[in-house]
């Protein structure tokens, strides 16, 4: 029986026995699997699996057990692996089979040699994936992670070390390894920047065709982050059996087995035609650069938030504390909110709702659940997008702020397209993983002509407002994919884009600098309180709610009773949006059943933010 | 030498069951005749051409010669191509003077079995397949190596006919008894054959990709005449087999790479296959990749005009064939289904409430009626073009987005954010090669598919120009910088307008609503108003709808049939040309003359001038009729309901103000089911003609003389809904809530009262709830007139302090009654609008 440290350390030698005891041939992955899940089932024991999001890579050995927390960016065509293979020791003639199970290269002696046709040989199908880690996932979301992480780097390291010395022939590694040791804080993107400026001294000629990713381009493989300022390790997730069920922009928990063996280099690098320069780029990339992981589990995300349970039951422990203390976090939390947006209470309100929205389903090609806030005003000159920026990244685990300049909407692609060249789907900002916000900042437009691409963009953007997709380009024709990115828009009038609630600000007080004004309010709250209102968020998104015929009743009669005074004053579209408030509000109160009160509330929100509207529009 | 070649000989293995379908292909190709003549022989001659050298045969041709053979073709295709293809040598050595190097090669049509690309695996390997792809990607064509000629480095000797089968294969040893060389050999490259050799990468089309998942990408090699027949952008079917791809490296390898790759350790022979180069520290990559080896490459629909296995051509027959059985029974099924016009169209839009006719439409549509070509040689479209036009939030976008999602070949764009090129095409010269290219427009890539248009009005009027062509014509022209094309737009167009004042106006006529020319309305085989107008019922039914939408997911999006179904169903039924029929016949002509008189004599009252343009969308709305139900024929029932649709969506689109003399004629109107309608309409007759002069009738203007018994749409339907309200509220007290609850929840229940008849009920909440009250109405005139007086009576009552004078209270009294007889015997007539403000 293999011991705690070897299951991590040698989780081959592992599966190799535990493939032996089961020779048929079909369920020796599900026999893994199984073996494996019951060695991870407590936190306790997970917490003992070193993790690359928190590691640095050389600081990991290869073929042990490791995490990685990611989002699927691209899927690559299946791939045939010997699953059982015989070698034949050429000295004594015997042959004898091994697993092929979890691993790019065939283990095979000097002395020894490996069988391709002997009959006894299985072949199987792994799936490929192309990982990179959960853009725009906040910063306390990363600590957090470390933090729970048990494995500091251990001594195995040095040995790591010298492996990956002994790849140092090529000048790629050593420049990265170079490059890493000068500094690990700094993001990979600069990173990247600087080996490019030591390398090639080539004019930026393609630079600028590559606009979506500014400098990564020229010499080593643009690691087709979606957003640009990303770093982090992107990986090639190797899955067994796992059917379809992974679909692109899935986050994912992946544990599994790392492979960082040079010599996938060294076989990859015997030119070939079936690839061209940019192919082999993107689909077998240097390990050093992207290292391999065959997952032995994967589990799909349905938050990333560390400070809870992956499975939020309401029987959880941690789930019912939040639920009792509820009232008072909530209306810390809107003070807090209400604090950030100088004053305006109600403003707050409508921010809380959009917080915690989120697509929870789909009727046919309508998106329910979403709720893009559109808040306008004066203070979106003072740094209003910047201050909910550092608001929404220190109270949800993933955002990103993207400033709506005109030369931005003309250059970038927001939308991935596809490279039919390298075979892989380009990134673009709109590549994000579910419950990703968005904070568009419509200050930094100015006037001037929206070119075709930035026609494309727009619209991109109000696809993902209104129907919550993104069209991927994949040049004969484009294909949409259903995303779940809560949009705030932040503009001094009413935004151009679509939107479901437009909110004028009226702030009490205007300071100077919004962002400084967040800031400082964020450092006063103690450390705990900010986690609890960052688990009460997640919390309240994932409630599972429902409407009791009573109120159901009330709503449809509203909807009756006020078209009958005034047709125009509710829509379809208005009652489609009361539903979804009183579905928030009900949500932000941690409670899955709608009340009256709540009803009344909502109805008295859009009332107020309407009279705000209409008074508003003249100026 | 003679012991050297035998020593080869026995080297060679022979393959028994290659042997013998060599022998069965050769007397198939001998012995295959149709209509007493062998069918291949003129096909085999062809090929002593020196450019030529593939035999394309029909697999369906193999499969009635000799069931045996084409199992074996089918299961062991790799196995056996290579005796194949000496097959077609010896045979066509019998028939002609062929140079004795020439190598043959087959391909094969007609293969039965179809993959998806995603069903690519392992087991596959070898066996004869058939998969639909889009071509991404196109490699140079290379000359590949089939036969080498070798010489021995050490002994001079000539070693011949050495295969290649996807990697280099040196000799495993010199052929010279004597000699031992097993590693130093040189090509002879003037002595070796090559064959064309190609790569592509083709992509899972849109149709197979499952939801969320990248489109998969296999590659796929062409070889000999299938080179260059494949173009990136073209949907292409091909036939071949699934290979692994052994060593990529030597797999296109020419003469020259040849030499390179010596490196690769001798003496390996057979066993190196499938392994890429052996590293030093005895260790290997463990992966391969899989490849397709196609020998046919069918282009199952261009990009551009051009080439194009024409769509059109495929039969139900062969569309049947590709379903697998479950499949088939479904669609037959479907084909049986009494209600299938109504289950087809609330399994296609389950989201959207109410707006039946346009969902009608729409469903007729994307069936589409028979293209056809006169005898001058002018193409009439068969396509059908719809545009909604209505208030803001009635749902348009949604049932654009909602065809978009569900027709395979949908291009969704908003006339706002697209120019006329974007829509069309355009020349756009590339940056790379300095090239004009054209580059397609939504309008074309939407070819034999649907191209929903949001927000046309919003387009630049030129820019609606341009599209002109487009949706009469079936074609675009481009001529541009010295580019002259007519490209192919064989499209349906769904285009969504928003009124021109933002708000439809009724008083006003769909022209003047409408920012949009003549010309191109009058290109719209179908018009439908959606007007955001309240309704006490129809807003119940819509918030009903909307708060089950929000909360019981699961309930509220219900389908009787599943998307894949109603898409298989309508390819399958597009294959139908159905002919008009005789009978058919004459009830069009009927109908079209009745139209165009009520036409001439409504003078003014409908803004639709009735042009042959309209008796055409009859036509191809009667033929979708008979497409739907999958019918060789059009019948008049079929013409009925196309008549029906037209009437619905251009006559009525606006509601003049109500003549409530206009009674008659517009029964007149009513559709025939509603046989009880005129039995009471003549009982009502008296009524109608004791209010108002029987000149009445004849004059098409009454405006001046009866001014009172004219009055505002608005009015009726305030009048209206008053009294419907009124008797639903008598009934509830009666009946307690039970008739409520009918009202809101009988989708799909039969309400059978003798006055509404199957067919005529609209199948939806709404509709019922208002066949209900005609019903309803029509029983309380029926059963017993009291209950009409009473009514008459409360409905004064309820007025009586807006009236002053005696002479008012009988006006209104006259009014009343003729209201309710409009509303008991006209309301069918009138659903069309009732329905379209829906939501």
């Amino acid at each position: 029986m293999p011991g705690v440290e070897d299951w991590i350390e040698k989780p081959l030698t592992v599966i190799q026995t535990v493939v032996e005891r089961f020779p048929a041939g079909t369920y020796e992955i599900t026999k893994v699997k199984e073996y494996f899940s019951k060695k991870l089932q407590s936190e306790e024991a997970l917490a003992w699996v070193p993790s690359i999001n928190s590691c640095r890579l050389h600081q990991l050995t290869d073929s042990s057990l490791v995490r990685y927390r990611c989002m699927v960016q691209d899927m690559f065509g299946p791939e045939l692996y010997l699953a059982t293979y015989s070698v034949k020791n050429l000295s004594t003639g015997a042959v004898t089979f091994r697993s092929g199970h979890y691993q790019d290269i065939a283990a095979c002696g000097s002395e020894e040699e490996i069988q391709p046709s002997a009959p006894e040989n299985i072949t199987r199908e792994r799936a490929t994936l192309y990982c990179v880690p959960i853009p725009g996932e906040t910063t306390w979301v990363k600590t957090h992670y470390a933090s729970q992480c048990r494995t500091t780097v251990h001594s195995s390291s040095s040995s790591s070390l010298c492996r990956n010395k002994r790849v140092r022939g090529e000048e790629e590694d050593k420049a990265c390894d170079e490059a890493m040791d000068e500094e690990f804080s700094e993001n990979s993107h600069n990173r990247r920047g600087d080996i490019k400026l030591k390398k090639t001294s080539q004019p930026s000629g393609n630079q600028s065709a590559d606009s979506n990713n500014g400098t990564q381009s020229t010499k080593l493989p643009d690691l087709n982050f979606p957003l640009p300022s990303e770093s982090g390790q992107a990986c090639l997730v190797k899955v067994y059996g796992e059917d379809e069920s992974l679909k692109v922009n899935d986050m994912l928990e992946v544990i599994g087995i790392l492979s960082v063996d040079p010599s996938i280099a060294d076989n990859d690098s015997t030119d070939d035609d079936l690839m061209n320069a940019s192919e082999k780029a993107a689909h077998a990339p240097p390990p050093s650069l992207v290292p391999r992981v065959h997952a032995v589990l994967v589990r799909k995300l349905s938050h990333n938030n560390p400070l809870l349970p992956p499975d939020l039951l309401p029987g959880n422990p941690v789930v019912a504390r939040l639920q009792a203390g509820c009232e008072m976090l909530r209306s810390q939390l809107l003070s807090v909110l209400e604090h950030a947006l100088c004053g305006d209470a109600l403003a707050a309100e409508y921010l809380l709702c959009h917080l915690v929205s989120g697509i929870y389903a789909r009727a046919d090609v309508m998106p329910l659940g979403k709720l893009s806030l559109n808040l306008s005003g004066s203070l979106a000159k003072a740094g209003l997008a910047a201050g909910l920026n550092r608001l929404i990244t220190s109270l949800k685990t993933q955002s990103h702020l993207l400033p709506l300049s005109l030369n931005k909407m003309n250059t970038l692609h927001l939308a991935p397209r596809k490279d039919y060249d390298a075979d892989r789907l380009i990134s673009g900002q709109l590549q994000l993983g579910g419950g990703t916000h968005l904070i568009l900042d419509e200050v930094a437009m100015d006037s001037g002509t929206l070119e075709a691409t930035g026609v494309q963009n727009v619209r991109a953007l109000s696809d993902v407002i209104q129907w919550q997709k993104v069209s991927y380009d994949f040049k004969y024709h484009t294909q949409d994919f259903s995303v779940d990115i809560p949009v705030l828009l932040v503009s001094e009038g009413q935004s151009f884009l679509p939107k479901d609630v437009h909110v004028p600000l009226q702030p009490c007080h205007q300071p100077e600098d919004l962002d400084c004004h967040v800031q400082s309010h964020l450092s006063q709250i103690s450390d705990d309180v900010i986690n609890q209102m960052r688990a009460f968020i997640t919390v309240c998104q994932k409630m599972n709610y429902s409407m009791d015929d009573g109120i159901q009743q009330e709503l449809q009669e509203e909807f009756v009773r006020v078209r009958k005074e005034n047709p125009a004053a509710m829509s379809v579209n208005d009652f489609h949006r009361l539903l979804s408030l009183v579905r928030l509000l009900t949500l932000s109160h941690c409670a899955g059943q709608s009340t009256s009160e709540i009803l009344q509330r909502a109805l008295h929100m859009e009332r107020e933010r309407c009279a705000r509207s209409q008074t508003q529009q003249p100026l | 030498m003679d012991v050297a070649e035998q020593a080869v000989k026995s080297n060679q293995v022979k393959d028994s069951v290659g042997e013998r379908c060599l022998k069965l292909f050769q007397d198939f190709l001998e012995e295959f005749h149709v209509d007493g003549e062998a069918k291949y022989l003129p096909l085999v001659q062809e090929l002593v051409r020196p450019e030529r050298n593939t035999l394309t045969v029909s697999f369906a041709d193999v499969q009635t010669y000799n069931q045996q053979l084409s199992t074996t073709i089918l299961e062991e295709y790799y196995r056996v191509y290579p005796f194949l293809c000496r097959a077609v040598k010896n045979y066509a050595r019998d028939w002609g003077q062929i140079p004795p190097s020439k190598e043959f090669y087959i391909s094969f049509t007609d293969v039965p079995s179809k993959l998806k690309v995603r069903e690519l695996m392992t087991a596959k390997i070898g066996s004869l397949l058939r998969i639909t792809g889009q071509v991404v990607r196109t490699h140079p064509v290379h000359p590949e190596l089939v036969n080498g000629t070798f010489l021995c480095l050490d002994c001079r000797t000539v070693i011949k006919d050495v295969e290649q089968q996807f990697k280099y294969t040196q000799p495993t040893i010199c052929r010279n008894p004597v000699c031992s060389n097993r590693s130093r050999f040189m090509l002879d490259v003037n002595k070796s054959r090559f064959v064309d050799f190609q790569k592509v990468r083709i992509q899972e089309t849109q149709a197979e990709l499952p939801r969320g998942s990248i489109p998969r990408s296999v590659e796929v090699i062409l070889r000999a005449e299938a080179v260059e027949t494949a173009q990136a952008g073209d949907r292409c079917d091909f036939v071949g087999t699934l290979i692994v791809v052994p060593d990529v490296g030597s797999l296109s390898l020419t003469g020259a790479r040849a030499e390179t790759s010596t490196r690769v350790k001798g003496g390996e022979g057979q066993e190196s296959e499938g392994v890429r180069g052996l590293k030093a520290l005895g260790v290997r990559d463990l992966t391969y990749r899989l490849a397709f080896l196609a020998c046919t490459v069918l282009p199952s629909s261009a990009r551009f005009g051009g080439r194009d296995v024409n769509e059109e051509e495929m039969t139900a027959e062969m569309i049947k064939k590709q379903m697998t059985e479950e499949e088939w029974q479904t669609v037959y099924d479907m084909s049986q289904d009494k209600h299938l016009y109504n289950n087809l169209c609330s399994s296609l839009f389950p989201t959207i409430h109410g707006n039946d006719e346009v969902k009608r439409g729409i469903l007729l549509m994307l069936f589409g009626g028979v293209p056809k070509i006169t005898i001058e040689r002018t193409h009439l479209r068969g396509d059908i073009n719809v545009c909604v036009v209505g208030d803001p939030s009635t749902a348009k976008s949604q049932l654009l987005k909602q065809v978009e999602g569900f027709s395979p070949r949908a291009v969704y764009t908003s006339g706002k954010a697209s120019t006329a090129a974007g829509l069309t095409a355009a020349v756009v010269k590339d940056e790379e090669s300095h090239e004009f290219v054209i580059e397609a427009g939504a309008l074309m890539l939407a070819d034999n598919g649907v191209c929903c248009i949001d927000e046309f009005d919003k387009m630049d009027p030129k820019d609606q120009v341009a599209i002109h062509e487009a949706m009469e014509q079936q074609t675009i022209s481009i001529t541009k910088a010295g580019v002259r094309a007519t490209l192919n737009a064989r499209t349906s167009i769904l285009a969504a307008a928003n009124p021109v004042s933002g708000r439809y106006d009724r008083s006003r006529s769909l022209k003047q609503n409408l920012n949009m020319t003549a010309p191109i309305m009058s290109r719209f085989d179908l018009f439908f108003v959606l007007v955001d107008e309240c309704n006490e019922v129809t807003d119940y039914a819509i918030a009903r709808r909307i708060v089950d939408l929000h909360s019981r997911l699961e309930e509220s999006v219900e389908r009787t049939y599943s998307v894949e179904d109603i898409r298989r169903y309508i390819s399958f039924a597009r294959q139908f040309k159905p002919k008009i029929g005789t009978e058919a016949q004459e009830y069009m002509i009927e109908e079209y003359k009745r139209l165009r008189q009520r036409d001439c004599s409504g003078a003014g009252k409908s803004s639709w001038r009735i042009t042959v343009r309209q008796l055409e969308s009859m036509i191809r709305l009667s033929e979708a009729m008979a497409r739907m139900h999958c019918q060789e024929e059009v019948q008049p029932k079929h013409v009925k309901e196309a008549f029906r649709l037209l009437n619905k969506s251009i006559i009525r689109v606006e509601q003049p103000d109500i003549h409530l003399e206009e009674g008659s004629d517009v029964e007149d109107e009513a559709t025939e089911p509603m046989d009880e309608d005129k039995e009471t309409s003549a009982e009502s007759q008296p009524v109608n003609g004791e209010a108002s002069p029987g000149a009445e009738e004849k004059d098409p203007a009454p405006i001046t003389v009866k001014r009172s018994l004219k009055l505002s749409y608005e009015e009726y339907r305030q009048m209206g809904n008053l009294l419907v309200l009124h008797m639903r509220r008598q009934e509830e007290q009666e009946e307690g809530k039970c008739f409520l609850t009918m009202m809101f929840f009988p989708p799909h229940s039969q309400l059978s009262h003798n006055a509404v008849k199957d067919g005529v009920i609209p199948l939806t909440c709404i509709g019922d709830a208002k066949s209900l009250y005609v019903g309803l109405l029509c029983s309380i005139e029926g059963d017993s007139g009291m209950h009409k007086s009473k009514l008459i009576a409360w409905y004064l009552r309820e007025i009586e302090n807006e009236v002053e004078s005696e002479q008012e209270l009988l006006e209104k009294k006259t009014l009343v009654e003729k209201v309710i007889d409009r509303l008991i015997h006209v309301v069918s007539v009138d659903l069309p609008f009732v329905m379209v403000h829906d939501l």
